[in-house]
């Protein structure tokens, strides 16, 4: 069972700079549904990069259904090759993403996710029009629901915040 | 997110050195009108969005992680002892 609150609280911990999408952000700003992983850009600047491996190697990460056994060192050098990795840890399941359709790296999704702070850790989040417009660009059938969602949350929060909601 | 996701293309047809755009504007608007997700949206059960929508973010999290957990539980419940212990260990 992925811990996602203490994912966020080792990331946060070890000072990596990441932000929050997926599923889990859609939670953020509302969403009722369930996810099995953590989703988050990271900045890969070198020193983030250090952070990272820094923070998540305690927790033993290992690629997602690679057999048993495949070497796989998750150091710098490894991440700073790769870019995109899906992993399996001591405390779940943790997609590592660099680059993602529509958001694209973490330098320009920035712009589009703010700071939450909760439960006494501060990390960044994608907006919901920045999590809508990633899902749009992903273009998988399998999303089409979630999307639909995320778009009802969106109005609904737009009446809220103009005092129409009931 | 899946591994093999990719990059779709940014856009530039016919200007290959055209300005890189950090808003990403070349995405549509989150609310632009798509019938597909029209047609999903009636489904969509509005009372939970509105409930959670008043709710401040750590409840929200602190329910869906509630949620998770049960979920597991379940599951564990429903395999087998030996594997039960192989995966969650002794109970």
């Amino acid at each position: 069972m992925t811990e996602f609150e203490k994912i966020a609280r080792v990331l946060a911990a070890g000072d990596v700079r990441f932000i929050v999408i997926g599923g889990w952000a859609a939670i953020f700003h509302g969403l009722a549904h369930s996810t099995y992983d953590v989703d988050v850009v990271y900045s890969r600047d070198r020193d983030n990069i250090r952070r990272l491996v820094a923070a998540l190697k305690p927790l033993h990460p290992y690629l997602r259904g690679a057999p048993p056994g495949l070497p796989f060192v998750f150091d710098e050098k490894t991440v700073r090759n790769g870019l995109n990795f899906t992993l399996d840890t001591d405390l779940g399941k943790l997609d590592l993403l660099a680059e993602v359709p529509g958001g694209r790296s973490y330098d320009e999704l920035l712009p589009h996710s703010k700071e939450m702070e909760v439960n006494g850790i501060k990390y960044r989040c994608a907006t919901l029009e920045r999590l809508i417009q990633m899902k749009r660009a992903a273009g998988r059938p399998k999303d089409l629901e979630i999307l639909a969602a995320l778009v009802a949350l969106l109005e609904e929060r737009r009446k809220m915040e103009k005092g129409e909601s009931s | 997110m899946e591994l093999h996701d990719r990059l779709p293309s940014r856009g530039i047809a016919n200007n290959d050195q055209a300005e890189f755009d950090p808003g990403a504007s070349d995405l549509p608007p989150p609310d632009i009108f798509d019938p597909v997700v029209e047609a999903y949206k009636k489904d969509i059960d509005r009372t939970l969005l509105i409930s959670n929508l008043r709710k401040p973010v750590a409840e929200r999290l602190a329910k869906f992680q509630n949620f998770m957990n049960a979920l597991g539980e379940m599951r564990g419940a429903a395999l087998p002892p030996d594997l039960r212990e192989k995966l969650f260990g002794k109970q």
